[in-house]
C-alpha cells in the first residue's frame, strides 16, 4: 500500500521563489542546476513538517523573504507556504487526526499552510513578525508538533557524516530500527546478565588481579583516611538499553566494520536503514505470543494463523515471507483497525542520493526504490543515472527565470501508455539527459544528430557550451518528448523533415482514395502537399500550442512560418536531400568525396553514385547511401568536411532560435 | 482510573445487568429504568472504553440530551480521573454537528448549502419568517394569540424534526399543512443565509447518509458512539444511529427509557428507541433494579403509565421493606395557597422529620410557576435552587460560571481553556482585540479576572467582567449567539432584582450544583434528579394532565401520563400531592371561577395509597 504523499506545493516570497504551485507524486526527483532552490524547497516543507525542526528554526527572519521584495516588514508582507497531502485515506490515524484538514474529498487531499506574518495592533502599526501553520481553508485550527507524531518528513542532507550517523548510538537508524520491535525487557537482562557474568571471567586472570592490587595500594596511600576507598575493576558495563546500540552492521565475509566501508557504500547502507525504517509499519513483521493469543482470539480471523508462524521458542509469531499483495492489503486493513501503536507517516527526502556512488550502483538502487518502494521518496539530484530510472511523471524541474527561481513538474502528465514505455525507455539509454538541458533540440534522425552539432560550430557557437542538448527521437512521435519539455518549461525547438509527396486522388466506385507518392521532386506550378507540415500541424493544435483557426489553409508558406513561430522548424523533403539540393555543385562535390571515404565497393561504386548526383537524380543517390553505407556512417564523415553552404536554412534558423530561446532565459 | 473508578465498579458487579451493559462488546441498548444506575454505567463504560478500546488519535463521542446532562456527565468522568482528550467529543446533538460535520464537511460539500461561516438565526428573524410562512398559507398571523403563534411553530418544528429519513421503518404521521409550511419555512430561511438548530441537526444527518467519506471519517475518529436519554434526542440522531451503525464499524451504546420520554412535542418519540431495542444487531439489556425508592413508590409510579402490558417489573434494591408515605393536600382557590402551604407548613415538617433542604423537590408546571413559588420561598427564607432559570445556560453564561469558579478557587478551572474560550470569541466575533498579540490577550484577560475578584456580589462581578471585557458590544450582531445578549440582560436583571439579587458570586458560580437548597423545578426538568421528598403541585384534571384539544389515548395524552411517571419516580420515599378545588380561567366574557376535578393521577394514587388520615385541606393540614 503506497505511504501518503505531498501531491502539491505553493510557496510565495520565500527565499529563492517568488510564486510558485507545483503538483508533485509519490514519487520525486528534484533537478535543477546549483543555487537554484532545491534545497530550499525542501526547507519550505520542512518548516511544516520536520519533526527535528525547533521553534527557533521556523521563526524565519526578514532576510527569508525573496529578494525582489523590498521593505517586507514597511509593506506588511507574507511568507506562505501550503502543502497538500494525498493518498492518507487508508490509514485510520490520519483520517481521525486529521479532519480539519481535509479540503477535498475526490481524491481525499489534506492541507496545510505555513504562514509568516506581521502583527498589527488597533492603529495598523506592525509590531512583529510571528509563524502559524493551518490546518485546511481556516485559519483557526493549528497544526501543533503532536500532528507532526502522525505525519512528517525526513531530510537527509547533502553533506552528511555517514559512518558518524551510523555509530551514533542512541540516533543510528540501525538502532531505532532494531527499538521498533519492541523487544521483550526480560529476555534482553537475560542475555546482558549473562555477557557480564562472561566478562567478569576476565578478572580472574593474575595479571588483571596484580593491576588491581597495585591501583589499591597506591591510592590507599594518597587517598589516606579516606573511607571507603576500595578500588575494584570491572568490565564494560553492558546494561540492557546499551545492549541494543552496541549492534553494529558488519559487511562481507570478513566483516568489516562501516568505518572501513567505501563512502559509497556507507552511503547505501544509510538510505537502506532510512527506507526500512520508515516503512509504514501498521502490518507488524513480528507479534508476541500474548497479543496473538488476544488477537486470534478476540477476532476469530484466520488471517493471522495463515500468515504468521511460531518461532522456536513459541514466544513470538514471525510473518511469512512472500504473502501475495491481495493478502497484504487484507492484513492491512485488519491491522490498521487492530493496531493500535501509534505508527506515524515519514516521507524520506534526500539530497543528492547520489554522492559517491558508481553509476551502476546508482541505477541498481535508485530504480529499486523508485519503482518500487511503499515510501513516499523525494530525492534532489544531479545524477542522470538517477532521473533515467525515474517514473516519467515523477520530474521535478527548478529553473532561474527573470530573478525568480520557478519549480516544474511532470506530475500531471497526460501522456498514454504506449508512448509513456517508449519515452521511458529512451531517457533510460539516454541516461535522462534529456532533462539536463538547457535547451533541447528536438531531431527525428541520425543525420539530423551529426549535422546539426557541427552547423552551430559552422556558426560560432558549440551548443553543448550553452547547455543544449540535441534529442534524437528517432521518429517523427515528438509528441510525448514536447509534453514533458512544456511541463518542465525546458525551452526546446524542433527539426523535422518536409517529406513533400505527390497527391492522387483516384474513385473507385463512390469512394475517393488518397494516395501519397513519396520520393518524388516538385515541379513549379504543382501543388505542394508536405506530411511533415501536417504531422507538425496536428501536433501543435493537439497540445493546444496552436488552434486549428490559426492554420492558413491555403497557404503553404503560412503554415511554415507559424511552426517556426512556435519553435518547429520543418524541411521541404529529407534532410539529405534538402543538403543535396542546398549545396549546388560545391555541395556535390564534397558529398562526391565523403562518400569516396565511406563507400565499401571500389571505383565502379563511386562512379554509379557521381551519375546520380550530376544528374539531380538526388533520391537514387541517397539509396545509394543507404544501401552501400547507411545514413548515419554517412552523416558521421560529412560533418568533417561539410561547409554552411550545403546546410538548409531550416537547420540555421532552429539554431539560432534555440539558442535565443535559452540566452533571454538566462539573463 | 482512580480509587473511586474501583470502587464504584464493585458496586455494579454485583447487578448482573449492570455487569453485563458494562462488559458489552458490540452494539448494545440499555433500556434504564429509573433509579436504575444509569449514568454510573454510562460513565464507568466511557472510562473503560477510553482505556482499553479506543485509541489515540481516535477518540469517544458520547452525546447526551442537553447542555445540564452533559454537564453532569462530565462531572462524573471526572470523579473517575478522566483527562479530557483533544479528540473525544462529551456533549450535546448540536455540538456533535456542528465540531464533527458542520465545520469541517461543509465546505467540502456545498451541495447542501449550509451558509459558511454559521450564521444562526435570532428569534427574532426565525419569527418573522414563520409569521411570513403563516399567512403564506392563509392564516391571518395578526388575529392569533402569541399562544397560537407558540402552538404553530412548535408544531412546523416537529414536523421539521421527524422530516430526517433514512433506515428507520418507524411510521411517522404527517400533517400536510406542518409539512408544507415546514419546507416553505426552510426554504426561506435558506434564503435568508441564516440555519437554526433543527436545520443544523437536520443537514448534519443528511450529510452523513450520503457522504460516504464523512463515515469513513467518523469511522476512523470514533470507533464507539455513546448515547445518553436516547428517547429524547428525536428522529435525526437515530436516523444518525441506524446509519453508523449499519455502515461503519463504529460500536453503539445507547441508554434511554422509553417510559421517561416526554419531549414528543418536539419530535422526539420514544417509538424510535423501541425500535433500536428491536433491531437484532443490538444486544438488548434491560436495567430492572430501582437504587432510588421504594417499592410503593416504583408500583405507584408505574400506575401513571398507560403502558401496553407485560407492565414492567422493576424492583427495589436499596430501600428495601421501607414503605413509602403519601400526603394529598387540597387548597380551596387558585395557586397562591399552594404555594403558601408549601412554603409555610410542608417545609417545615419535612424539615421537622429530619429531611435535609436538599432532599425535597418541588415540581410545577411552568417556568412561571417556578418563580413564583421561589418567590414564596424567598419570603420564607427557606434557601431553594432553581433547575431552570430565566436565563439560559449558554455557551457564555457557562463560561462566565466557570470565570466565577476560577475567581473563587483557580484549582477548579483551568485559565487556559477559560481564556482559549474568550480568545475564540474574540475571533469569531472580529473583534479589534483579536489582533492583540496572544500574551498581550492573555495578560489583559488575567489582568480583568484578578481585580474581578474584589467584587464579591454577583451582579457587580457581572457588571465588571462585561465591561472590562466589553461583552456586549463583542456579541451585538453576533452570527454564532444572536440571542446573547438579551440573554445577558435577563442574567443581569435576575442579578439585579430578582432570585440573584445582592447573592454571593459563589451562588452564580456554583447555580448548576445546589448546597443546602430545596429545589424547584418543572416537571419536565425534574428529569435525572432524586429527592427523599417530591412535592407535586396542580394535580388538577384539565391541567395535568392538560386536556383541551387532546383525545384520550393519543399520543400527547400518553405523554402526559409519562411525565407523571417521571415525576412520581423522583422520590425515594414520600411524594405530597397538592391541588386547588377552583382556579381562574379567562374567558371572552371575562374571567371565570372554575371548578377542577382533582387530576386522574391523582385519584389513581390516592386509591392505592389514600384514606382519611393522610388527605388534608391545606387550613388543616
Amino acid at each position: 500500500m503506497n505511504s501518503p504523499y505531498i501531491s502539491r506545493i505553493r510557496i510565495e516570497n520565500f527565499r529563492n521563489f517568488k510564486e510558485i504551485d507545483v503538483n508533485l507524486n509519490h514519487k520525486q526527483v528534484i533537478i535543477g542546476e546549483n543555487n537554484v532552490g532545491k534545497t530550499n524547497f525542501l526547507r519550505a516543507v520542512q518548516l511544516i513538517l520536520d519533526r527535528d525542526f525547533s521553534d527557533m528554526d521556523r521563526e524565519l527572519s526578514l532576510s527569508d523573504f525573496h529578494d525582489s521584495i523590498e521593505d517586507p516588514k514597511g509593506n506588511g508582507e507574507e511568507i506562505k507556504i501550503v502543502i497538500e497531502i494525498r493518498n492518507y485515506e487508508h490509514n485510520r490515524q490520519l483520517l481521525a487526526q486529521f479532519q480539519d484538514a481535509v479540503v477535498s474529498t475526490k481524491p481525499p487531499t489534506l492541507r496545510f499552510t505555513y504562514k509568516y506574518f506581521p502583527l498589527i495592533d488597533e492603529n495598523g502599526e506592525i509590531l512583529s513578525y510571528k509563524y502559524q501553520i493551518f490546518k485546511g481553508i481556516t485559519e483557526d485550527k493549528f497544526f501543533r508538533s503532536e500532528d507532526r507524531n502522525f505525519l512528517n518528513i525526513k531530510v537527509i542532507s547533502a553533506l552528511r557524516d555517514v559512518e558518524r550517523e551510523l555509530n551514533a548510538n542512541k540516533r543510528s537508524p540501525l538502532y531505532k530500527l532494531v527499538k521498533q520491535y519492541d523487544i521483550d525487557k526480560e529476555v534482553l537482562d537475560e542475555i546482558s546478565e549473562a555477557m557480564q557474568d562472561a566478562a567478569e571471567d576476565i578478572l580472574t586472570l593474575d595479571e588483571i588481579k596484580d593491576v588491581k592490587k597495585i591501583i589499591g595500594d597506591r591510592f590507599e596511600t594518597l587517598a589516606g583516611l579516606q573511607h571507603d576507598n576500595e578500588i575494584n575493576l570491572r568490565p564494560y558495563d553492558i546494561d540492557t538499553e546499551r545492549l541494543l546500540y552496541t549492534i553494529q552492521v558488519y559487511m562481507g565475509l570478513k566483516g568489516r566494520p562501516v568505518s572501513e566501508l567505501s563512502l559509497g557504500l556507507g552511503n547505501i547502507l544509510y538510505v537502506t536503514l532510512m527506507m526500512l525504517l520508515l516503512r509504514d509499519k501498521t502490518v507488524p513483521r513480528i507479534i508476541k505470543k500474548e497479543t496473538y493469543d488476544d488477537l486470534i482470539a478476540k477476532e476469530k480471523s484466520t488471517l493471522i494463523s495463515e500468515n504468521y508462524v511460531v518461532n522456536a521458542k513459541g514466544n513470538n509469531y514471525i510473518q511469512n515471507d512472500n504473502i501475495e499483495a491481495e493478502v497484504r492489503n487484507q492484513l492491512y486493513e485488519f491491522f490498521d483497525q487492530h493496531n493500535h501503536q501509534l505508527h506515524s507517516v515519514t516521507i524520506l527526502a534526500v539530497e543528492e542520493p547520489e554522492a559517491h556512488l558508481h553509476p551502476v550502483l546508482q541505477r541498481l538502487i535508485y530504480r529499486e526504490v523508485l519503482q518500487k518502494s511503499e515510501t513516499s521518496v523525494i530525492f534532489t539530484t544531479h545524477s542522470p543515472y538517477i532521473t533515467a530510472v525515474a517514473p516519467l511523471e515523477s520530474i521535478v524541474h527548478c529553473r532561474h527565470e527573470k530573478g525568480e527561481s520557478k519549480v516544474f513538474s511532470t506530475a500531471n502528465l497526460m501522456i498514454d501508455s504506449k508512448d509513456k514505455t517508449d519515452i521511458e525507455r529512451y531517457l533510460d539509454s539516454k541516461r535522462g539527459e534529456m532533462y539536463f538541458g538547457k535547451g533541447v533540440l528536438l531531431v527525428e534522425g541520425i543525420t539530423e544528430e551529426y549535422i546539426v552539432p557541427r552547423t552551430a560550430e559552422l556558426m560560432g557557437t558549440y551548443l553543448d557550451d550553452l547547455g543544449i542538448l540535441i534529442c534524437n527521437v528517432h521518429s517523427t512521435n515528438f509528441k510525448p518528448y514536447v509534453q514533458i519539455l512544456e511541463a518542465l518549461d525546458i525551452p526546446w525547438c524542433l527539426i523535422t523533415d518536409g517529406d513533400f509527396y505527390d497527391l492522387e486522388i483516384k474513385t473507385e466506385g463512390d469512394k475517393e482514395k488518397r494516395i501519397r507518392h513519396y520520393h518524388r521532386m516538385w515541379q513549379e506550378k504543382e501543388s505542394q502537399q508536405y506530411r511533415g507540415l501536417e504531422l507538425m500541424n496536428k501536433m501543435n493544435v493537439d497540445l493546444g500550442i496552436i488552434s486549428e483557426a490559426e492554420i492558413q489553409t491555403d497557404n503553404i508558406q503560412g503554415q511554415f512560418d507559424l511552426l517556426e513561430a512556435k519553435g518547429c522548424f520543418v524541411g521541404f523533403y529529407t534532410l539529405e536531400i534538402d543538403v543535396m539540393i542546398k549545396g549546388g555543385d560545391e555541395g556535390k562535390e564534397i558529398l562526391k568525396k565523403v562518400y569516396s571515404e565511406v563507400r565499401p565497393g571500389g571505383e565502379r561504386q563511386q562512379r554509379n553514385f557521381n551519375k546520380e548526383l550530376d544528374k539531380d537524380n538526388f533520391w537514387a543517390a541517397l539509396s545509394k547511401i543507404e544501401s552501400n553505407v547507411s545514413k548515419g556512417r554517412f552523416a558521421q564523415r560529412f560533418t568533417s568536411h561539410m561547409t554552411l553552404n550545403s546546410v538548409p536554412d531550416y537547420i540555421k534558423s532552429a539554431i539560432n532560435e534555440i539558442i535565443k530561446k535559452v540566452t533571454t532565459a538566462h539573463e | 482510573m482512580n480509587d473511586k473508578f474501583y470502587i464504584d465498579l464493585k458496586l455494579i458487579q454485583s447487578d448482573k445487568s449492570q455487569w453485563n451493559a458494562y462488559n458489552s462488546k458490540g452494539d448494545t441498548v440499555v433500556i434504564a429504568g429509573p433509579g436504575s444506575g444509569k449514568t454510573r454505567i454510562l460513565t464507568l463504560k466511557a472510562i473503560k472504553l477510553l482505556k482499553s478500546n479506543i485509541h489515540y488519535p481516535s477518540g469517544l463521542a458520547c452525546i447526551s440530551y442537553s447542555r445540564e446532562t452533559v454537564r453532569e456527565l462530565k462531572k462524573r468522568l471526572k470523579e473517575y480521573g478522566y483527562r479530557p482528550n483533544g479528540n473525544d467529543f462529551i456533549g450535546t446533538m448540536h455540538g456533535f454537528c456542528l465540531i464533527n460535520i458542520l465545520q469541517p464537511f461543509t465546505h467540502l460539500f456545498p451541495q447542501y448549502n449550509v451558509p459558511l461561516p454559521l450564521k444562526i438565526a435570532s428569534d427574532e428573524l426565525s419569527n418573522s419568517i414563520f409569521r411570513g410562512v403563516l399567512s403564506s398559507m392563509g392564516i391571518k398571523t395578526d388575529e392569533i394569540t402569541t399562544k397560537q403563534f407558540i402552538g404553530y411553530k412548535m408544531n412546523i418544528n416537529r414536523q421539521r424534526s421527524l422530516s430526517a429519513i433514512g433506515l428507520s421503518q418507524v411510521n411517522v404521521q404527517i400533517d400536510a399543512f406542518e409539512a408544507a409550511a415546514a419546507k416553505e419555512y426552510e426554504k426561506r430561511l435558506e434564503n435568508a443565509g441564516h440555519v437554526d438548530f433543527v436545520g443544523m441537526i437536520n443537514s448534519a444527518t443528511l450529510m452523513i447518509r450520503e457522504q460516504d467519506f464523512i463515515k469513513t471519517s467518523l469511522e476512523a475518529k470514533f470507533p464507539w458512539m455513546l448515547i445518553d436519554e436516547y428517547q429524547d434526542l428525536g428522529k435525526a440522531l437515530h436516523e444518525m444511529v441506524l446509519e453508523l451503525q449499519a455502515v461503519t464499524s463504529i460500536k453503539i451504546f445507547a441508554v434511554g427509557d422509553m417510559n421517561q420520554s416526554i419531549y414528543g412535542f418536539n419530535g422526539a418519540y420514544p417509538d424510535f428507541l423501541e425500535e433500536l431495542d428491536g433491531i437484532d444487531d443490538f444486544e438488548s439489556i434491560p436495567l430492572t433494579s430501582n437504587y432510588r425508592s421504594n417499592q410503593d413508590i416504583i408500583e405507584g409510579s408505574l400506575d401513571m403509565l398507560t403502558v401496553a402490558p407485560p407492565r414492567p417489573e422493576y424492583s427495589a434494591k436499596k430501600r428495601i421493606d421501607e414503605e413509602a408515605e403519601f400526603t394529598f393536600i387540597v387548597c380551596e382557590s387558585e395557586m397562591r395557597p399552594q404555594y403558601e402551604v408549601v412554603a409555610q407548613k410542608v417545609i417545615p415538617k419535612l424539615k421537622e422529620k429530619g429531611i435535609s433542604y436538599n432532599e425535597i423537590g418541588i415540581l410545577v408546571a411552568s417556568s412561571n410557576d417556578v418563580v413564583k413559588m421561589a418567590t414564596k420561598l424567598n419570603e420564607n427564607n427557606i434557601p431553594f435552587y432553581i433547575v431552570k432559570w430565566d436565563f439560559v445556560n449558554s455557551d457564555i453564561v457557562f463560561w462566565l460560571q466557570e470565570c466565577a469558579q476560577w475567581c473563587l478557587d483557580n484549582k477548579i478551572q483551568s485559565f487556559d481553556e477559560l481564556f482559549s474560550f474568550w480568545q475564540l470569541q474574540l475571533h469569531v466575533h472580529e473583534s479589534e482585540r483579536a489582533m492583540w498579540e496572544v500574551i498581550r490577550q492573555r495578560v489583559f484577560f488575567h489582568k480583568v479576572l484578578m481585580e474581578s475578584k474584589a467584587k464579591t456580589i454577583v451582579f457587580e462581578w457581572l457588571q465588571f467582567i462585561l465591561s472590562e471585557l466589553d461583552l456586549k458590544d463583542l456579541l451585538s450582531n453576533s452570527d454564532r449567539y444572536p440571542e446573547e445578549n438579551d440573554n445577558l440582560n435577563a442574567l443581569l436583571d435576575e442579578a439585579q432584582n430578582k432570585n440573584l439579587k445582592d447573592a454571593p458570586l459563589r451562588r452564580f458560580a456554583f447555580l448548576g450544583e445546589p448546597e443546602d437548597e430545596i429545589t424547584i423545578t418543572t416537571r419536565h426538568s425534574a428529569k435525572g434528579l432524586e429527592f427523599e421528598a417530591v412535592i407535586m403541585l396542580g394535580m388538577e384534571e384539565e391541567r395535568f394532565p392538560y386536556t383541551y384539544m387532546i383525545e384520550e389515548g393519543s399520543r400527547q395524552m400518553q405523554e402526559a401520563h409519562r411525565l407523571c411517571y417521571v415525576s412520581v419516580s423522583r422520590a425515594k420515599r414520600e411524594c405530597i400531592l397538592i391541588r386547588s378545588k377552583k382556579h381562574t380561567l379567562q374567558t371572552r366574557r371575562g374571567p371565570w371561577l372554575k371548578k377542577y376535578q382533582p387530576s386522574r393521577f391523582w385519584d389513581t394514587l390516592y386509591d392505592r395509597f389514600g384514606s382519611d388520615k393522610n388527605i388534608y385541606k391545606s387550613r388543616g393540614y
